[in-house]
């Protein structure tokens, strides 16, 4: 039974909380390939429609040229455990150099719960390679309990190739690659999460995986499909576990609603809903045809 | 020089002990000598990089690549411990260049010290000595070099003894003296004499050669004594006008028996072909041979190889390789390499066995632009074991930042996976010196890594840092900075 290796490795647990908080979260993070701490990065409809709870999920509504302020909040919920939800809350400022990003996220129920702050620096850049770095600040708390956590940063770099009729994009990421000494004991390893995508006319289908240290890793295949300009469809299979997730997202004027889930063909399905405040201008990505 | 190694340790953080070292020192690195790969694989230059198992000389790869340089410090650390630290000053006056090296082991001792003094057409070398460009029978009679299984390249031209750049160098203890053609002449006479013990046994060793070199061909021959056996060898290489055809050759006689080494090369049109082929006669299978064909165009080319030698007393091994580089119009090139390995033997334990090993080694440049560029690197092996196919592969980016004249930055990103039970995986693993190889590692991981100089007139400061998480939960990194000022006059 998979388990957050972080909170089952604490000596000093309180035996109610303890007992209370394993079999939930194991049920939680059997539903998507996650098996440590802190390996729920993204439990928003974008991140669900993608089959992917372990990457930070591309935006439904991603423009070329977004400028200003954006921001969004969701709520996540498990079916089968009573008051286990995540919730997300962003914040984005995206200017003429570069779109700063802090999202904070928590998943777990009264009493135990995994906190963390990412703030991430992407460059916009209209050159085909742009750069991203990311800081997390990691922070488990148990009642009755002191925290336990610590900071890692990461990097990522992504490129953007002009087809005859479309793009093809591709990502490669160092995910917590730097970590100070608390995250050890939690579990918390480096990953190499990676992306190619191709993008024509309002489709879009990638390829997604996140390799982990121990070998592990869980391919993923994401179709994303643009309705008109006011509604984004997204679907995904994976395997390692074997996942389907399915999102929808509605845009009017500048507020965007989505909900999606992400069901685990052996059993357990998460949940998702989010409300969004777009950024002001917006030109579809090249090749996206919107 | 010793305290500033002691408080490394108590330094906090990786980068901050990988970035907060100053080193003194000057290298006098000999013209021509500051290479970082000695490589002498058949249908060289490979446009991928090679496993490190299959180079000649390793220990070089860490070697930094610039032009002469007047002045080198340079300090590698393993996982927080100094592993050695390389030093050397060099002093120019009225045409003569003289210089000191020193390298220092993981508890600041001395482990080699080299001086030596340059002149037109006269060099000196003292201390503890490693020979570069040896011919490799008579490096290989000498004991300072490994018997190689590959058949490497003959060397015709003399060699060097320079300051070794590794504790694991092959090292003679003495003096050497050399006469060399006059710089810029187009051929001349060439003597050299070395004569010490060599370091790793103390066995007492003296060599003497003489050669002429010409506008077209080039030959040496060498006597040798080492302890109270003798040899004498013979080098030699003949090449066409634009060096379309060449032939070189090989021969040593000695205590160990006669061997030889037969290297030709021909260029015709769009066609390369080059063979090597060695003979040992106190070998029962004394026979190894390696041959590439190459073909195409600029934007195009695909290269063949095939080698094949004996391994042990009743073993052997061979390979066949094909490998290719594609340039479309417009965008990065696409090199690949797909091979093939079987392995012979026979043993008490399993009788005899065979081992066979598929891989395929692919770069992809998937995008550049204003000083940028982003390769896509992945690669795979399966090997058949006793316990059935094992299988390892990786995959990683690397990214190139440029700033043209001034200084450059490589980060590399690469995830890798071997099946547990004798898989194994290559990572492309990027040296100080500039060179890339490809390392084998059994055991799944991620692995993060940059390297980067910066040039400020005729300063350089140059620097590596890698880190790799296993499945094993451990944690290795290394680190490697240097700092250098090229003998070159006038600032860019």
């Amino acid at each position: 039974m998979t388990r957050a290796r972080g909170i089952a490795g604490r000596r000093a647990i309180g035996v109610p909380a303890f007992v209370a908080l394993v079999p939930a979260a194991a049920l939680f993070v059997a539903t998507s390939d996650a098996r440590a701490a802190f390996e729920v990065r993204d439990a928003s409809p974008a991140a669900l429609g993608s089959a992917s709870l372990d990457l930070a999920a591309q935006p439904f509504f991603e423009g070329a040229s977004d400028r200003g302020l954006s921001a969004s909040a969701s709520h996540a919920t498990l079916d089968q455990a009573d008051g286990l939800t995540s919730e997300q809350a962003r914040v984005a400022l995206a200017g003429r150099l570069a779109r700063v990003a802090v999202t904070w996220n928590q998943i777990g129920f009264p009493g135990a719960r995994e906190h963390s702050l990412r703030a991430t620096v992407d460059e916009a850049t209209p050159g085909p390679i742009a750069l991203s770095l990311t800081a997390e600040r990691l922070l488990l708390a148990i009642e009755g309990e002191p925290a336990q956590g610590g900071v890692a940063l990461g990097a990522s770099v992504s490129a953007r190739v002009a087809l005859p009729r479309g793009t093809l994009e591709c990502s490669l990421g160092g995910d917590r690659l730097a970590r100070t000494g608390g995250l050890a004991s939690l579990g918390v390893e480096p990953s190499f999460p990676f992306a190619v995508r191709i993008r024509a006319a309002g489709v879009s289908v990638a390829w997604m995986d996140r390799w982990e240290a121990s070998g592990d890793s869980s391919p993923r295949l994401v179709v994303d499909l643009a309705l008109g300009g006011a509604a984004h469809l997204r679907m995904a299979r994976g395997i390692r576990p074997d996942r389907g997730g399915a999102g929808l997202a509605i845009r009017l004027g500048r507020i965007e609603l989505s909900v999606a889930r992400l069901d685990r063909d052996a059993g357990g399905s998460v949940g998702s809903a989010a409300l969004g405040l777009a950024p002001r201008s917006r030109a579809p990505l090249p090749g996206d045809g919107r | 020089m010793m305290r500033p190694y002691h408080r490394l340790q108590s330094f906090p953080g990786f980068a901050a002990r990988g970035a907060f070292w100053m080193f003194l020192a000057v290298v006098a690195t000999p013209s021509g000598m500051a290479r970082a790969q000695a490589d002498s694989t058949v249908g060289e230059p490979a446009w991928l990089p090679l496993p490190v198992e299959d180079l000649e000389a390793p220990e070089h790869l860490d070697d930094p690549l610039v032009p002469e340089l007047g002045f080198l410090v340079r300090v590698d650390v393993r996982d927080g411990r100094l592993r050695q630290a390389r030093s050397a000053l060099t002093a120019t006056a009225r045409g003569v260049v003289a210089g000191v090296a020193v390298l220092t082991g993981p508890r600041g001792e001395t482990q080699a010290a080299t001086g030596s003094l340059r002149g037109a057409r006269l060099e000196l070398d003292a201390g503890r000595l490693a020979a570069r460009e040896l011919a490799p029978l008579l490096a290989e009679n000498l004991a300072l070099a490994a018997r190689s299984g590959r058949v490497p390249a003959p060397r015709a031209l003399g060699p060097a003894f320079v300051a070794p750049v590794s504790t694991a160098s092959r090292t003679v203890d003495g003096a050497a003296l050399a006469w060399r053609p006059a710089p810029g002449s187009r051929g001349g006479l060439a003597l050299w004499a070395l004569g010490g013990r060599r370091r790793a046994d103390g066995t007492s060793l003296g060599a003497l050669g003489f050669g002429a070199r010409g506008a077209g061909a080039a030959w040496s021959a060498t006597w040798a004594r080492t302890g109270r056996s003798s040899s004498a060898g013979l080098s030699a290489e003949w090449r066409s006008a634009r060096a379309h055809s060449v032939l070189a050759l090989d021969a040593i006689s000695g205590r160990t028996g006669a061997a030889a080494i037969v290297a030709v090369k021909r260029v015709a049109g769009p066609l390369r072909v080059q063979a090597r082929w060695r003979w040992r006669s106190r070998d029962l299978r004394g026979v190894a041979s390696e041959i590439a064909g190459e073909a195409g165009s600029r934007r195009a080319r695909l290269r063949l190889r095939m080698e094949g030698n004996p391994s042990g007393a009743t073993g052997s091994t061979s390979r066949v390789e094909l490998e290719g580089r594609l340039v479309p119009p417009g965008q990065g090139p696409f090199s690949f390499r797909l091979g093939s390995a079987r392995t012979e033997g026979f043993s008490n334990a399993a009788g005899f066995h065979e081992g066979r090993e598929r891989y395929a080694v692919g770069e992809l440049m998937v995008a550049r632009a204003r000083g940028r560029t982003l390769t896509l690197l992945a690669s795979r092996r399966d090997r058949e074991t006793l316990l059935g196919t094992r299988r390892g592969s990786s995959l990683g980016g690397r990214l190139g930042l440029a700033w043209p004249e001034r200084a450059q930055l490589e980060i590399q990103l690469e995830g890798f996976r071997a099946d547990a039970g004798g898989g194994t995986a290559w990572s492309s693993g990027l040296y100080a010196g500039g060179a890339t190889a490809l390392r084998t590692y059994a055991r799944p991981g991620i692995g993060a890594s940059a390297r980067g100089a910066l040039r400020l007139g005729r300063w350089t400061l140059g620097g590596l840092v890698e880190e790799r998480d296993d499945a094993s939960g451990g944690r290795a990194t290394a680190a490697s900075v240097w700092v250098g000022r090229s003998l070159e006059p006038g600032d860019r």
